[in-house]
């Protein structure tokens, strides 16, 4: 057991500096420890269930330092910025002011054929369009257009908007959702009134309805048929 | 609160992995004192006395089933558990030439299975 806790020390420890070496491409929008921690998870859980011989403590051992390992770097990286940027790295700016710091692209072994790709995601196909280009720490590239190639918003064409409120499910599958209702500032005899009004009966007649603070409501019944 | 959680999970890891250690220490030790003295009194063609001896390491070796199938692997524990019955029946059908090599390759699987547990740099790499 002793031997398991140490080598799983160990491979975490290794794993974090080769991946950290290996730079931020190979992440894929995980951060580096998550990475790693995934990499190896899902391969130490599986052998003791493949192979019987393997006492089931030589699986969990390495889980759950694992999962200690994670803990103690997610709460060194978030008391010392060093600790953070030394294992995470930093941001990478790749472009400024439509202009590809090539230093930087190499740095990050960034190939212009994947940053074309990243900024083709991003549905742009000029460079000189991109003001600001950021390679963020878990591998994905953030983009910052020029002012005049943003979208334009109802902010900048000076329009009045309806005030907006986040919208819960109230019912799900035939089941009213008490606390999501409560939430909302409504109770059951406000949901009895909305179903009356719109003709549907009792909520078990109800797929999935949705509702917000200003008591919009999305509606969907059951199909013939459908039980709860 | 669950960094606290991870480092009472790690403390608790690293005392139960010394108390393993110690534990498969101590049972290898007693197997392997039993097995030198029946090897001791088989050579000197004291039968029952080796018998006795052998059959108390059997038992303890058996007796420790459910600590060594929690922490040791399994081929490990059936490959020392058919040595320790082919040298049983060598006891009985007291067969002298072979018996020093069997006592020999069981006592070396027992002391393997002590020094596996140790934290040393050859096991942990």
């Amino acid at each position: 057991m002793a031997i398991v806790l140490a080598r799983t020390i160990i491979i975490y420890l290794t794993l974090l500096v080769t991946m950290r070496l290996l730079g931020k491409r190979q992440l894929g929008e995980m951060e580096l420890s998550e990475f790693v921690v995934a990499a190896l998870m899902a391969d130490l859980a599986a052998h003791p269930l493949q192979d019987i011989g393997i006492p089931l403590l030589n699986g969990i051992v390495p889980v759950l330092t694992l999962f200690c390992c994670e803990v103690f770097i997610a709460a060194a990286s978030m008391k010392s910025v060093k600790f953070r940027s030394l294992l995470f790295g930093r941001p990478s700016l790749l472009i400024e002011q439509g202009k590809i710091l090539q230093h930087e692209m190499k740095a990050n072994r960034f190939t212009p054929d994947e940053l074309m790709q990243e900024l083709r995601n991003q549905d742009i196909y000029d460079i000189s369009r991109v003001q600001y280009a950021v390679l963020e720490t878990d591998g994905t590239l953030n983009v910052m257009p020029y002012p005049e190639d943003k979208p334009v918003t109802a902010r900048m064409m000076k329009l009045e908007t309806e005030a907006e409120s986040y919208p819960s499910i109230v019912i799900n599958n035939g089941r009213v959702l008490e606390n999501n209702l409560r939430w909302l500032g409504f109770d059951s005899n406000w949901l009895s009134k909305k179903l009356k009004s719109e003709k549907l009966g009792n909520p078990e007649n109800i797929y999935l309805m949705i509702a917000d603070r200003q008591g919009h409501t999305y509606i969907a019944k059951k199909e013939n048929g459908e039980n709860a | 609160m669950r960094e606290l959680l991870a480092l009472l999970l790690i403390i608790l890891l690293v005392a139960i992995s010394a108390l393993n250690v110690l534990a498969a220490d101590k049972l290898c030790s007693n197997i392997e004192a039993q097995l030198l003295h029946a090897e001791a009194n088989a050579l000197k063609s004291r039968w029952p006395e080796a018998e006795a001896a052998f059959t108390l390491a059997l038992e303890t070796w058996l007796n420790a089933e459910i600590y060594s199938h929690v922490f040791i692997r399994h081929p490990e524990i059936d490959s020392c558990t058919e040595l320790f019955y082919d040298l049983q029946e060598a006891i009985l059908s007291q067969s002298g030439p072979e018996i020093k090599a069997l006592f020999g390759k069981l006592l070396y699987r027992i002391e393997g299975i002590a020094q596996m547990e140790k934290l040393k740099l050859g096991n942990v790499f």
